[in-house]
């Protein structure tokens, strides 16, 4: 019994070790002038990077937790380790599977043509939720229409984008 | 379902953010870690003039191949003739090239560049004349130059170039090119690394020779010999001129000697290719001699001076016994020690002995020096002082911190820049030195510019390059950046196909990497594998990565990348090396090794191959092994040595083709047997820039860029 819990108790430590020094790399990505910051408007990136699906929503709370006192608009390294560690040990803001991705795609896609316009993906994007901003729009656009047709074919886009990530 | 896709989509773009950053780290950290090895190199070439050990004709044999070769840059003066080296050369009836008469005109300038384009070259009497010329007006030059704006009301600032003649296309072509109403400083750094040093080089000089008073020219630390033999300017050299480039070479060398080290602009920019220190002053740097002061040079000079110091010592002590000579007079003529004759004990041991010294000494000096500067006047921080110029990167620390990533230099914090530039009542320091992805990027709260004008300096969309126009009279600054492109390679690429090869690339020059050190490596994992299973945790591939491979990569990211995990999640260390392996055609045996250490190899085989025919003696190659294993740790034993000569001694002549030898290493794609390395940097297209897309997608973030409020606009 004391040996397995033991065991169990090794391989949670090392489970801890081994996801601050995850963090630890990703954070020291984006550490430009490596002084153990990070410019407070890459925060969002760095906790997705790391495998986690936030909402922006999410990200501020998480940031709220852990920006000076005096709005400086740099996260230290001290303050963000042991937050993201407990993101990433409690599993938080598990990204969405492949199949949910499609459904989200066909519940905009209310004429259930198989695709979307360029009007439509751009109207829900910019309008609903939480919007995106003009780049955003113009990056997603520039990947997601089929060059051929003109639309989104999104069932073909979301199966891309999840064989990219993996 | 709107958020649900936004924030998926949002995890998409920061992945790949993520991945586009680390792939500058690998390649920005294996173009630093080469830095630091020639560093070494350098500290072992002066510490060798320390040691240096007598042998039976009393000479040393690698002392003197070292300073015979070194002759061009250490002794400045025997070379300063460089028309001696034209002298004879004719050009031929039936040479298509372009021709070239003295004084240059603007009209010459464009001959020079359609000429380049049409993939013509420049015949090496014409490039003799032209850097006879360019140096004859650089020598009535001053160290610093005084650009002002006063006519023109602007004036643009280039970064490295790097010999990537299509950035300098691109720059003329979205620019103009130089004149009265159109000036330009080049901010260092125009050779070593891309495929067309020389045509930058002749197009800089020739722009500089017609319109002398609107092209100013700084030096970089890779106009510098012992760089331009390691980076490849000197191979270029001997491929593209291979009957004359001894002299051109020299000529090149001596060139370089002669460039004016920064340029103030209104007396209120600073343009200096790396930085400044605590050390910098420009009423100091205007005093020195630069010619003299090369970054081999200073190294020696301090390494010498130290010598000179005891030397003079011991003999003061020998002679105030003997209530002799006076010294003052004495001591104003004595100058640096020769490499050849480094100061013994023993022999002062007379008061003979000690007039020889002097006379011999005298002699030397004469012989290298032909002014009266007296040198010991000049206070050691005068060097210092060049070498901060040309290889400081600006940090966030304060203070003013050695450049260990360098090796020279310093790395200045923003108290540094604030008191030299109030000191100096300046309002920018303009500097390049480093590459940014997005060709420029401000330091030290809009204080400091860093531009960078060599596109896709790395791979094809590694970066930008930019230049920026200074305007109107309070100097705004106006950046511009763009991308050059080989004709004909693929320009439409999504974003995300972007990164992708990008990572690819950066990938397998880190995989290169690791296969030199894979016995280490492997070595290394048996630690951690002690039930020898083959196989170990993640956490420890990790660490064992970490501590062998002197580069700074986040390995946890990359791990899936790189190896292969089995079904409980261990790593199966001996996959690491799967991928690639090394062939070399010659030699089975040590080839590791010997790539490891392949670019220190070629530059001590330059410095050996004094007549740059690319070939040395066995008994040359054998010493060039000895000094690497004594540079480095590792053993080569004398058996070993010879083995390699031998097998590398092709048609047993006694002389090794080193060039043959260099190439010869081949990096090998197990899986397709495709040669991946070298890859084809060598290609002699000239870029039509007419036809490059002006690219309007992002490197990266897009970031608001933090400045002051004079520095505004972005233009692509």
């Amino acid at each position: 019994m004391a040996a397995s819990t033991d065991e169990a108790k090794e391989n949670a430590d090392s489970l801890f070790n081994e996801i601050q020094r995850k963090v630890t790399e990703a954070f020291d990505i984006f550490d430009h002038e490596s002084n153990k910051t990070v410019d407070e408007r890459e925060i969002g990136t760095i906790v997705r990077s790391l495998g986690c699906c936030p909402t922006e929503g999410e990200l501020q709370d998480m940031l709220h937790e852990i920006e000076e006192e005096e709005n400086t608009g740099y996260i230290r390294f001290e303050r963000f380790l042991p937050l993201m560690t407990k993101v990433l040990m409690e599993r938080r803001y598990k990204p969405v599977p492949e199949d949910i991705m499609l459904k989200a795609f066909q519940v905009l896609d209310a004429e259930s043509k198989g695709y979307l316009t360029k009007e439509e993906l751009e109207k829900y994007m910019t309008e609903e939720g939480e919007p995106f901003t003009q780049d955003e729009l113009e990056e997603m656009l520039s990947s997601a229409i089929d060059p051929d047709k003109g639309t989104i074919l999104y069932k073909d886009y979301v199966s891309e984008l999840t064989v990219e990530e993996q | 379902a709107a958020i649900l896709i936004q924030k998926w989509y949002r995890m998409y773009v920061a992945r790949l953010e993520a991945r586009r950053r680390y792939t500058w780290t690998i390649f920005q950290s294996i173009e630093y870690s080469g830095e630091q090895d020639q560093l070494k190199l350098h500290n072992f070439f002066n510490s060798m003039i320390n040691q240096l050990k007598l042998d039976t004709d009393g000479q040393p044999k690698i002392a003197r191949a070292f300073a015979s070769s070194q002759r061009p840059a250490v002794v400045a003066s025997e070379t300063s003739d460089i028309s001696g080296c034209i002298e004879g050369i004719e050009v031929e009836s039936s040479y298509t090239g372009p021709h070239l008469t003295f004084p240059i005109t603007h009209a010459q300038v464009k001959t020079l560049i359609q000429a380049f384009k049409a993939k013509r070259r420049l015949h090496v009497r014409y490039l003799l004349e032209l850097l006879n010329e360019t140096q004859k007006l650089f020598k009535q030059m001053k160290n610093i130059n005084y650009a002002s704006t006063s006519i023109s009301k602007q004036i643009t600032v280039c970064g490295d170039l790097h010999g990537k003649l299509e950035d300098l296309y691109m720059i003329f072509h979205k620019n103009g090119l130089p004149s009265v109403d159109n000036p330009f400083v080049f901010n260092g750094d125009f050779v070593d690394r891309g495929a067309s040093s020389i045509e930058v080089s002749i197009i800089l000089f020739a722009c500089f020779l017609a319109s002398p008073n609107e092209v100013f020219l700084n030096r970089g630390n890779h106009e510098d010999h012992v760089m331009n033999m390691r980076y490849g300017f000197m191979k270029e050299i001997i491929r593209k001129y291979k009957d004359y480039s001894t002299q051109v070479t020299k000529s090149f060398t001596e060139v370089f000697s002669w460039l004016p080290l920064a340029t103030v602009i209104d007396d209120k920019v600073l343009v200096v290719h790396g930085g400044i220190s605590q050390h910098v002053s420009l009423k100091s740097l205007a005093r020195l001699d630069r010619h003299r002061v090369s970054r081999n040079e200073s190294m020696i000079c301090a390494t010498l001076k130290q010598q000179y110091h005891l030397f003079l010592l011991t003999l003061q002590t020998v002679v105030s016994h003997n209530d002799c000579y006076g010294w003052s007079p004495v001591l104003s003529f004595l100058q640096f020690i020769s490499v050849l004759r480094p100061p013994s004990l023993s022999e002062v041991s007379s008061l003979e002995n000690v007039s020889l010294e002097l006379q011999r000494l005298e002699e030397w000096k004469q012989n290298i020096f032909n002014d009266e500067t007296n040198f010991l006047t000049l206070k050691p921080t005068f060097y210092v002082q060049v070498l901060d110029l040309l290889w400081s990167d600006p940090k966030s620390l304060m203070g003013c911190n050695p450049n260990t990533f360098r090796g020279g230099g310093c790395y200045f914090g923003p108290d540094i820049t604030e008191n030299f530039l109030e000191e100096h009542n300046f309002k920018l320091l303009i500097r390049s030195h480093e590459c940014k992805p997005e060709g420029f990027e401000y330091n030290h709260d809009g204080k400091v510019l860093t531009i960078f004008s060599a596109s896709n300096y790395y791979d094809i969309g590694s970066n930008k390059g930019a230049y920026a126009k200074l305007m109107g009279p309070d100097l705004t600054v106006h950046m511009v950046q763009f991308l050059a492109y080989q004709t004909g390679s693929v320009r439409k690429l999504t974003f995300t196909q972007r990164i992708s090869c990008l990572e690819a690339s950066a990938m397998q020059d880190l995989r290169e990497k690791i296969l030199t050190l894979k016995s280490d490596l492997m070595e290394e994992f048996k630690k951690h594998d002690t039930e020898e299973t083959g196989t170990i945790t993640i956490a420890d591939w990790c660490s064992a990565m970490e501590s062998v491979m002197d580069v700074d990569v986040p390995w946890r990211m990359l791990r899936s990348k790189l190896v292969k995990l089995n079904s409980d999640k261990r790593v199966n260390y001996e996959s690491t090396f799967e991928e690639l392996q090394i062939y070399h055609r010659y030699s089975e045996a040590i080839m590791e090794m010997l790539y490891r250490y392949k670019d220190s190899l070629e530059t001590i085989f330059r410095i050996f191959d004094k007549d740059n025919s690319g070939f040395i003696s066995m008994s040359e190659f054998t010493d060039a092994c000895t000094l690497l294993t004594r540079h480095t740790s590792v053993n080569l034993s004398p058996n070993q040595v010879n083995d390699i000569a031998k097998s590398l001694d092709l048609n047993k002549d006694g002389q090794i083709d080193f060039n043959e030898f260099l190439e010869a290493f081949r990096i090998v794609d197990q899986k397709n047997l495709n040669t991946v390395s070298p890859r084809n940097t060598e290609s002699e297209d000239i870029y039509d820039c007419a036809s490059v897309n002006s690219f309007d997608e992002p490197m990266g973030v897009k970031r608001k860029i933090t400045s002051n409020s004079e520095l505004s606009n972005l233009e692509t």
